[in-house]
């Protein structure tokens, strides 16, 4: 056992390469995500028209519409040109055209917004930024008038922002990918390479070969995933708050899960190259799909959610959340026995194929 | 030429292993948008049944809430749970916002957004009640019919599986060449090194087909979404996808010379490139150095053009610069892996 963990962890550190990118595919989808998810630091752009551009309401309704008072995402006026707006908008490059008519700001005043409706997603975001600012506007424009206002109860001290999210939930992620890539491709090579036959006729147990192959990617993978949280703790607000067993818990059980599953897959494909495809992929869903994206409270009701929960992983960042929003335990438990639960019944099946197909 | 993509095509065609994956990463990849779409941009959230009847009603017409109407306590208890993101109620004349202690900043970030869209609709509804001088929004969207996050994922995932299918294969059936050392076998032969390597692109084109064609069935068939574009058009855009993107899968394979490393560039490199390149949300809404950094990346023009031919939109523009790309890139391709081949020798 301890001789193919041995083994399996000298042919890894041979290939460099492949080591490199196990642990650069965390960190790329870490910095793009972060970077294209994360609405802090850009505003919308948008074109503002207007029938009569040095009235004062045009002005003070451009200055509710570039306000800065709430949450982003916030608009800017890029442009004021009829003949750029359009240019513009047909291109992408501004997210809507609003066009103030004559004696805006006199009784009721509409305007007429054309939005760059290429995604219902963005149609909402630039909508919900449109009726912010309106809202600023009439307040702003009342005449006394008694209006409703806002108020915000959130009983959280620290909140984490996205990149810190997305931060912890690339520590899963990178157990997953490097559980599945490396468990994989461990068995995958011994078939390829033809050095499966010595396996057959070694004098060691189904048993302690599944262990051995499941404990080397499961180095690896753990080590990738303390690289990542190490880049996250500095580059974002992550940090771990709850109680460090139950995130050690989390962290093991993942992690043989995902060495398991890629064992398995390993012994079905046979191939290493076909492997990472496969480990890229899978864990790169199994991350939106499981909560690494965004929170799964959000999905409620939806088709999202529901497949969601079949899946052990979901449990794995889910529990992973919660230790690191402070949780211990207590919260996690049931979370933490379905992924055990799940790695151990995987790992099973891992030394009943092995037994069937090498040993 | 031809006689190594028959050899190629065989040897592919031998192993049911990497036929299947040719054909299962589309369909793994097209569960997000089959998944994502389901999600929309409607939030569940509770909302609180002793307040007045014009909130409430706002509230549940709202298009982007999920509305659960429950008691006061039930949504107290709600939020504890997690089973809603957030709750509404109001008290005299705030419109109260409880968030939900779970998820990030994001998810407050929406939750308040949406509270403020509420709150301005129910303001101007007061305020012509009361006859005072207001401003409405009067809105319609530049394409007839806005497509669905459903419909803009799976467009961008159609796309993703042409970029990723071309350079990935393209990648691993040049690099097995070194790794299997046949490499020296091919350079000694007639076949001008130019050939051999245009025979490895075509190769890795012809079995990137597959996997296309099966994403655009799912795509139609089981997500139904049916693009508008002219389909030979969007046939065109995705063979000039896959050429394009095998043209680097081609360079990359005799960089590396090892299948494993190739292989796994690819996916990291296409993964970013449908990330950067709009696949998850227009272009407009990243921030301003990545839209730099994606307009001249050529996967954004690729991912417009699928966008455009699956959704609407003109897609003349977009599709001539893929299609113009991918000649080139073909070109440029061939031209450097023939100048690194014959630098090293075939020795890698």
């Amino acid at each position: 056992m301890i001789d193919l963990w041995a083994k399996d962890l000298l042919v890894a550190w041979r290939t460099r390469s492949e080591v490199a990118l196990s642990v650069a595919a965390p960190l790329v989808l870490l910095a793009l995500a972060s970077w294209i998810f994360t609405p802090t630091g850009r505003d919308l752009p948008v074109a503002l028209i207007a029938a009569d551009p040095d009235a004062p309401a045009v002005a003070r309704f451009e200055e509710a519409l570039t306000s800065r008072d709430g949450e982003p995402l916030y608009l800017r006026v890029v442009t004021r040109e009829p003949a750029t707006a359009e240019h513009l908008l047909t291109s992408g490059e501004v997210v809507a055209v609003l066009t103030l008519p004559a004696g805006f700001g006199d009784g009721q005043s509409r305007v007429d917004v054309v939005t760059f409706n290429a995604m219902a997603d963005l149609e909402k975001n630039v909508r919900m930024s449109l009726l912010r600012a309106v809202g600023r506007f009439n307040a702003n424009e009342r005449d006394g008038a008694p209006l409703l206002t806002a108020k915000v109860v959130d009983p959280r001290p620290i909140v984490l922002t996205r990149p810190g999210w997305f931060a912890g939930s690339m520590v899963i992620y990178a157990l997953l990918f490097v559980g599945f890539l490396w468990g994989g491709i461990g068995i995958a090579r011994e078939f390829e390479g033809g050095t499966v036959r010595v396996l057959r006729v070694a004098p060691v147990t189904g048993l302690r070969m599944a262990l051995g192959k499941v404990f080397a990617p499961g180095v690896a993978a753990l080590g990738t995933a303390a690289v990542v949280a190490g880049v996250g703790v500095v580059t974002t607000d992550l940090w771990f708050r709850g109680d460090w067993t139950a995130q050690v818990a989390v962290l093991l059980a993942t992690a043989l899960l995902a060495c398991s599953s890629g064992a398995f897959l390993g012994l079905l494909a046979r191939r290493y190259y076909l492997m990472m495809p496969i480990a890229g992929l899978l864990a790169v869903v199994l991350w939106f799909v499981g909560g690494g994206f965004s929170d799964l409270t959000l999905a409620r009701g939806t088709l999202l959610y529901s497949v969601a929960q079949a899946l052990p992983t979901t449990y794995a960042f889910r529990a992973h959340f919660a230790v690191l929003q402070g949780g211990g335990w207590r919260q996690i438990g049931g979370d933490v026995a379905v992924v055990a639960l799940s790695a151990l019944a995987a790992f099973a099946v891992v030394v009943v194929a092995m037994r069937r197909r090498i040993g | 030429m031809w006689s190594i993509v028959e050899a190629d095509l065989r040897l592919w065609l031998r192993m049911p292993q990497a036929v299947l994956v040719s054909v299962l990463v589309p369909l793994v990849v097209l569960i997000l948008p089959a998944l994502a779409g389901t999600v929309g941009t409607g939030y569940t959230v509770a909302v609180v049944d002793d307040q007045p009847a014009e909130i409430r009603a706002a509230l549940m017409t709202s298009p982007y809430l999920r509305t659960v109407v429950m008691s006061r306590a039930d949504a107290a208890v709600a939020i504890a749970r997690g089973e809603v993101a957030g709750a509404f109620d109001s008290v005299g004349s705030e419109l109260i916002l409880s968030v939900a202690p779970y998820g990030n900043d994001d998810v407050r970030r929406n939750l308040v957004m949406r509270q403020q869209a509420v709150l301005a609709e129910l303001n101007v509804a007061r305020l012509i009640e009361r006859d005072v001088p207001h401003v409405v929004l009067k809105e319609r969207g530049l394409l007839q019919s806005m497509p669905t996050d459903q419909a803009y994922l799976a467009a961008g995932a159609l796309v993703f599986a042409g970029l990723f299918s071309g350079l990935a294969n393209t990648a691993y059936v040049t690099a097995r060449e070194w790794e299997q050392r046949t490499i020296r076998g091919s350079l000694t032969s007639p076949v001008p090194v130019c050939a051999v390597l245009g025979s490895k692109l075509l190769t890795g084109t012809l079995q990137s087909l597959l996997g296309v064609a099966v994403a655009y069935g799912f795509v139609t068939l089981a997500l139904d979404v049916l693009p508008v574009g002219n389909p030979w058009l969007l046939a065109a855009a995705l063979l000039a996808t896959v050429a394009g993107s095998g043209s680097l899968g081609l360079v990359v394979g005799v960089r590396f010379g090892k299948t494993v490393p190739a292989v796994l560039f690819s996916v990291v490199v296409s993964l970013a490139a449908w990330f950067v390149g709009g696949g998850f949300a227009p272009i407009t809404l990243e921030p301003p150095e990545l839209q730099t950094l994606a307009r001249v990346l050529p996967p954004t023009y690729a991912l417009a053009a699928g966008q455009h031919l699956v959704n609407g939109g003109s897609a003349v523009p977009v599709l001539a610069a893929t299609t113009g790309i991918a000649a080139l890139s073909v070109i440029v391709a061939l031209a450097v892996s023939t100048t690194m081949v014959r630098r090293v020798g075939g020795a890698s």
